[in-house]
């Protein structure tokens, strides 16, 4: 059945992909990955941008499930999750393989 | 087989593009795909009305969606839009599972019998601008109209 599962699914994997079309985030993203858990302070560092900056990009990863953040006393350390990029992969994949059925479909019906 | 198939990075929008080589000159497959029955290859149960704004359904692989066709010729190109909750894309809930879908016709240079076949789907933006604006329109007929003529944009 198509359901509204599927269509949270393609809201999510939007997110996703939202958040990865920008080089900084994916950059941002890379770093958290390596460097994790870590400060938007420590990022900025590392990063030719400003904290401020920072924090606004880790929102929008943390908006699409890419990145939590947690308190450790008076800091709020950033910590990366990869596991949103499976379902936006899954999208692709999923529409990847349909097509290249629809496709086999068309061929042989065009076929002489 | 279809091949070439690339994920976008050029954008936001998640974008599968494949394509493969058929029969028939683009003249001839642009005249298969316009007949009735022309586009039974989508599926299991294809039922598209093939006019700018026409509607219908596609159901294939057990998921059913609902289709907006957006674009018909002149140069061998079919556009539509489609989405598979039932529900027209951003009439409220979850939001739709809405992409937009080209089919496109290319002619293969040495071989005036073949034609080469492209699609591209990109699948939509999330909650923005477009989808607000089409779901003060709800699902019935008259809506569709309303949203056909101030088409759907995917803007990532």
């Amino acid at each position: 059945m198509p359901t509204p599962t599927r269509a949270a699914a393609a809201a999510r994997t939007d997110a996703v992909f939202t958040a990865l079309a920008d080089p900084t985030r994916r950059t941002l993203l890379r770093a958290v990955v390596d460097r994790g858990p870590v400060t938007a302070t420590q990022l900025a560092d590392d990063a030719a941008i400003t904290r401020q900056g920072v924090a606004k990009h880790l929102r929008s990863l943390a908006d699409a499930g890419l990145v939590s953040a947690t308190r450790d006393g008076r800091e709020t350390r950033y910590v990366a999750d990869l596991g949103p990029l499976q379902s936006a992969t899954a999208w692709v994949h999923e529409t990847e393989g349909a097509w290249s059925k629809r496709l086999g479909r068309l061929q042989r019906k065009l076929a002489r | 087989m279809a091949h070439d198939t690339e994920l976008d990075d050029r954008g936001a929008c998640p974008t599968v593009e494949q394509q493969i080589p058929v029969d028939g000159s683009p003249d001839e497959v642009w005249e298969q795909l316009a007949a009735p029955d022309g586009l039974d290859w989508l599926g299991d149960d294809v039922e598209i009305d093939l006019v700018p704004g026409g509607t219908g359904h596609v159901v294939d692989g057990g998921v059913r969606r609902e289709v907006l066709v957006t674009a018909v010729g002149p140069a061998g190109t079919i556009g539509w839009h489609w989405w598979s909750d039932g529900r027209a894309p951003g009439s409220g809930g979850a939001g739709g599972d809405l992409s937009s879908v080209q089919v496109t016709l290319h002619p293969i240079g040495d071989d005036p019998a073949r034609t080469l076949v492209r699609v591209v789907e990109t699948l939509a933006a999330p909650a923005g601008a477009p989808r607000a604006h089409a779901s003060a329109f709800g699902t019935s007929a008259v809506a569709i109209r309303l949203v056909t003529r101030t088409p759907l944009v995917i803007t990532c």
